[in-house]
């Protein structure tokens, strides 16, 4: 009886409390509020900017990385064309608006563009005479190459000594960034392509030897994980190509055979939609939320000089952009929004779960790398503590091989050694495995820093606000 | 390295005798906050020659089957002067250890000192079971052990590896043409196992005309599928007697020193026979043979008292060619290859011969660098003991049929990046007393003439390759330190 009185009482303080504190945090937030003034504009040159609110994820950070990825045709003015080299991130004091310093800041068109559309090279059924077309070096006549534009079948090389080819004609030229190739093998692991050049040419007298070929990608040696029921993605820059080839150097035995040799332009066209990252280092200590402002300018406007490239650059992708290598898929990925992960879009990570710890599930991207560099790859993810199989290529070639180690249950930053990668546009590919336990794999974001380690304990977040134009 | 397999003999033999010794075995206890299947051990007299003896691998493998996370018990013959609990390779990440202890005869051992190597947080948390953990923070670097240091007042010192035995070296290839260039690669080794080629006999002369001492092993060829066929039909079996023994090498048996009975037997022997839905025609046709000597219904998928049969078949071809050889030409050794019941095997093939029963002058062992890694009872809980197929078989070998390490040939591999080690390899044969070691290299090349073979620039031909550069001064050295 004396003890349900207490706790009685207990509640009623509690309740006391808790309404004491909400009426203390309404009033304080109040006065943040009143307080708050507009940041000066201080590029005065660049018509307009975005605000960004940067905070951490309950830890503080130094000097760490963020970005934000935005669309910013809609912020121009009518006829206008964003001037890629303009931007500038300016840091404002929060409360009084006050010009605190600016950050060297890097802008990037988006380039990692999965091909949702058709693909090019798919031949439309009313019209099997017209391009696109396919030809190849040989070909077994039960597995004509006609199957790479025809969505049915595969194409086997009928020749028994490399190297095999196989093309395909658009019929013109178009603009393409993505080529994703679909190796098989026959279930015993027979006829799987393992040594490829993907390749793109303008002109080809004969659609498959002659003309101005220059190699894309490819990849080579691979062990079956990395090609047995994957498609193996090229990205590049978005460029005119009429004909694509690729050209087997070896198979892992007899003729080999491709599932696909699909064609995909960019999802959109970047002169009418200039979306991209913007990424710099927030220098210091971050504890709090911090304002920054992104100014950009329109091509032809009397903006400050060029933007270069800053001497420590950070380029940043959120799992959830990553491309699905695995065909047929077998997984799922989980489609949830989670308030820790960053990214603002739904869902903001890649979340995979299998029952048995027996796959490497596939995480594909495409980075621009703005200068020929030593980086660190690092990644945040979460999953059952402890080990769990990794596998990471660039370009179709393995450049890391083992385990990476999780603790806890919460966000781990996980780094790569350091490696140095060529200026240019690369697609990495992460293969991880489950680990012991009955928790998901859940991956939020890849960054690589020109850095020796990525000193962050769990990053920090980008939240932009609405794009404000110069009174 | 050296002495692992010393130390791993005293781990087996203390584990097989359990409850009843015990004295002077230091059982190390690991506690760590989550799975991993990365965290070594590694012995030392002095701290700085160290000898990796065991990891967690075993442990790993059991929770990701849904065994509980629990601590990690490692069983050593002796307590060692120093203990080294990290992890190194190709592991990203940190690894916490909540605490670590030994126990000697069951009794605590005191740690008098305490050290890291690599980057390790907080290390003197593992010293106390509190669930605050020291953390091992490695960055994949090969090189590099990151871990915790325990130096004790030891009660007994790891035995150190027994003194290596001169070594011989050879390579198993197949002689693709009688070119000079190849001739003089395969007679750089002091053995060669030849496999079937082109221009055999004419490579084996240029070899023996280069260098006279080089040991010339033939791996002879079997028929597939044809061991009843043998031992029922006595033309047939004249015929195979004659292909296989005489007109292979009877023109240049005085070049011959050893020849094996085929290779990796039964799996080419027996290949569409073990794993035959449906019965092969070469054993259909003698079904009435086991029914009038086993009288029981022949029946397929085989029962295993046909599978017997079958395999004294297969014996009494392998003994009958052992015969045959020695009858014929009385001073080449005949080895066997084939996979011996309950010796100890690795290679998934079904066990089918009689190793107490099967002739042979030696023997080819491939397993170098296998091991087993099992979780044993013990009164403190689950500990792991780990295994080497090699060492195994050896010893059965040794103890059931008398076989002299000096007449095994043990293999390394030396085209797997990803697996063992080639060197680590060489190791483990040489201190099991091992003193012929050849090498698989990819695609059963030459090293030294691998552009004949049609060499290419996959891991397996670039890590053959790597063997090679590093292989050729080593034992160039040992060569001239010798005196050979």
């Amino acid at each position: 009886m004396q003890r349900s009185s207490w706790r009685l009482n207990g509640e009623l303080v509690r309740g006391r409390l808790v309404l004491l504190l909400c009426v203390v945090l309404v009033h304080a937030g109040r006065s943040d509020d009143a307080a708050v003034a507009a940041p000066e504009w201080t590029h005065g040159e660049l018509a307009y900017r975005v605000p960004v609110t940067v905070s951490t994820f309950g830890v503080g950070e130094n000097d760490a990385p963020v970005h934000v990825r935005l669309n910013f045709t809609p912020m121009l003015g009518e006829g206008e064309k964003l001037d890629p080299g303009s931007f500038r991130v300016v840091e404002y004091d929060a409360r009084t608006g006050a010009r605190l310093g600016e950050a060297p800041c890097l802008f990037q068109p988006v380039d990692d563009v999965w091909p949702g559309p058709q693909p090019l090279n798919w031949q439309a059924p009313d019209d099997p005479a017209a391009a696109p077309n396919a030809v190849a070096s040989s070909e077994n006549p039960e597995h004509p190459v006609r199957a790479l534009i025809e969505r049915d079948g595969f194409w086997e090389a009928g020749s028994a000594t490399p190297p095999w080819s196989a093309a395909i004609d658009l019929g013109e030229i178009r603009m393409v960034n993505a080529i994703m190739a679909r190796p098989l093998n026959d279930g015993r692991g027979q006829h799987a392509p393992n040594d490829v050049d993907i390749e793109v040419a303008t002109e080809s007298g004969d659609g498959l030897t002659e003309g101005n070929w220059e190699r894309v990608g490819g990849w080579k040696g691979l062990s079956a994980p990395y090609i047995f029921g994957m498609l193996r993605p090229v990205f590049f820059s978005p460029r005119p190509v009429r004909y694509v080839r690729a050209v087997i150097h070896s198979s892992t035995g007899q003729q080999p055979r491709l599932g696909g040799l699909d064609v995909y332009r960019p999802l959109w066209n970047p002169d009418e939609r200039a979306e991209g990252r913007v990424s710099w280092i927030v220098p210091g200590r971050t504890e709090q939320p911090r304002l920054f402002c992104i100014y950009f300018g329109s091509v032809g406007e009397a903006g400050p000089s060029p933007t270069a490239v800053p001497e420590r650059v950070a380029i940043i992708q959120e799992a959830e952009e990553a491309v699905n290598t695995r065909q047929p898929s077998g997984v799922s990925f989980g489609g949830k929004f989670d308030a820790s992960a960053s990214g603002p879009t739904t869902p903001n990570m890649l979340s995979v779960f299998w029952k048995q710890d027996v796959f490497r599930f596939p995480a594909g991207f495409a980075v621009t790398i703005p200068r020929t560099d030593a980086y660190t790859i690092a990644f945040r993810i979460r999953g059952n503590p402890g080990d769990h199989g990794l596998g990471v290529l660039l370009d179709g070639s393995e450049i890391y091989q083992g385990v990476f180690c999780l603790e806890g249950q919460d966000w781990n930053v996980v780094s790569l050694p350091l490696l140095t990668l060529e200026e240019g546009v690369h697609h990495l590919d992460f293969y991880m495995r489950l680990g012991a336990g009955g928790l998901p794999m859940d991956f939020d974001v890849v960054t690589l820093v020109n850095a020796a380690e990525l000193a962050i304990n769990q990053g920090l977040r980008a939240k932009p606000g609405a794009p404000e134009v110069r009174p | 390295m050296r002495g692992w397999a010393a130390v791993t003999f005293w781990l087996l033999v203390s584990l097989c005798s359990w409850g009843a010794a015990g004295e002077g075995e230091a059982m190390i206890r690991v506690r760590t906050l989550y799975p991993t299947g990365n965290l070594k051990l590694w012995v030392s007299d002095d701290g700085v020659a160290w000898r990796f003896v065991d990891d967690s691998t075993a442990f790993f493998r059991a929770a990701v089957t849904g065994g509980a996370h629990d601590d990690y018990r490692f069983l050593l013959p002796a307590l060692p002067a120093f203990l080294r609990v990290g992890i190194t390779g190709a592991v990203l990440g940190r690894v916490s250890i909540d605490s670590i202890d030994v126990t000697v005869g069951g009794q605590p051992e005191p740690v008098l000192a305490w050290s890291t190597s690599g980057t390790v947080l907080f290390p003197e948390r593992c010293r106390e079971q509190d669930d605050r953990p020291a953390i091992l923070v490695h960055r994949g670097e090969e090189e590099t052990v990151t871990g915790l240091v325990l130096r004790f007042a030891p009660g007994g010192r790891v035995q150190g590896p027994p003194a290596a035995l001169p070594a011989k070296y050879g390579v198993y290839t197949g002689p693709r043409d009688d070119s000079d260039a190849l001739a003089a690669a395969i007679a750089w080794w002091d053995f060669t196992v030849f496999q079937e080629g082109r221009a055999l006999e004419a490579c084996v002369r240029k070899v023996k005309a280069i260098n006279p001492a080089h040991r010339v092993i033939l791996r002879l060829v079997l028929p597939q599928r044809s061991f009843l066929l043998y031992a029922y039909d006595a033309e047939s079996r004249d015929a195979i007697r004659r292909q296989v023994v005489d007109s292979y090498f009877g023109a240049f048996a005085e070049l011959v020193d050893t020849v094996t009975l085929s290779e990796e037997e039964p799996g080419i022997m027996f290949r569409g026979i073990y794993n035959a839905t449906l019965v092969p025609r070469e054993v259909h046709f003698w079904k009435h043979k086991y029914e009038e000597e086993r009288g029981e219904m022949f029946t397929w998928p085989p029962t295993a008292e046909l599978n017997l049969w079958l395999g004294e078949k297969f014996e009494w071809m392998l003994n009958d060619l052992y015969d045959y050889v020695h009858e014929r030409y009385p001073g080449i050794k005949v080895y066997q290859w084939v996979e011996l019941r309950g010796f100890g095997n690795h290679s998934g093939h079904a066990e089918y011969v009689n190793g107490d029963t099967l002739k042979m002058d030696g023997y080819v062992l491939e397993w170098s660098g296998f091991n087993h890694q099992k979780l044993v009872d013990t009164p403190g809980g689950k500990a792991a003991a780990r295994i080497s197929y090699l060492k195994n078989y050896l010893t059965n070998l040794k103890e059931r049929r008398g076989i002299d390490a000096s007449e095994v040939l043990g293999q390394a591999w030396a085209f797997e990046p990803e697996s063992r080690d080639t060197f680590e390899q060489i190791e483990e044969i040489r201190e099991l007393g091992i003193s012929s070691i050849y090498f698989f290299f990819p695609s059963a090349a030459m090293p030294g003439a691998f552009e004949l073979y049609g060499r290419n620039d996959s891991p397996s031909w670039q890590y053959g390759e790597a063997v090679w550069r590093k292989l050729k001064p080593m034992i160039e050295a040992e060569r001239a330190e010798s005196g050979n």
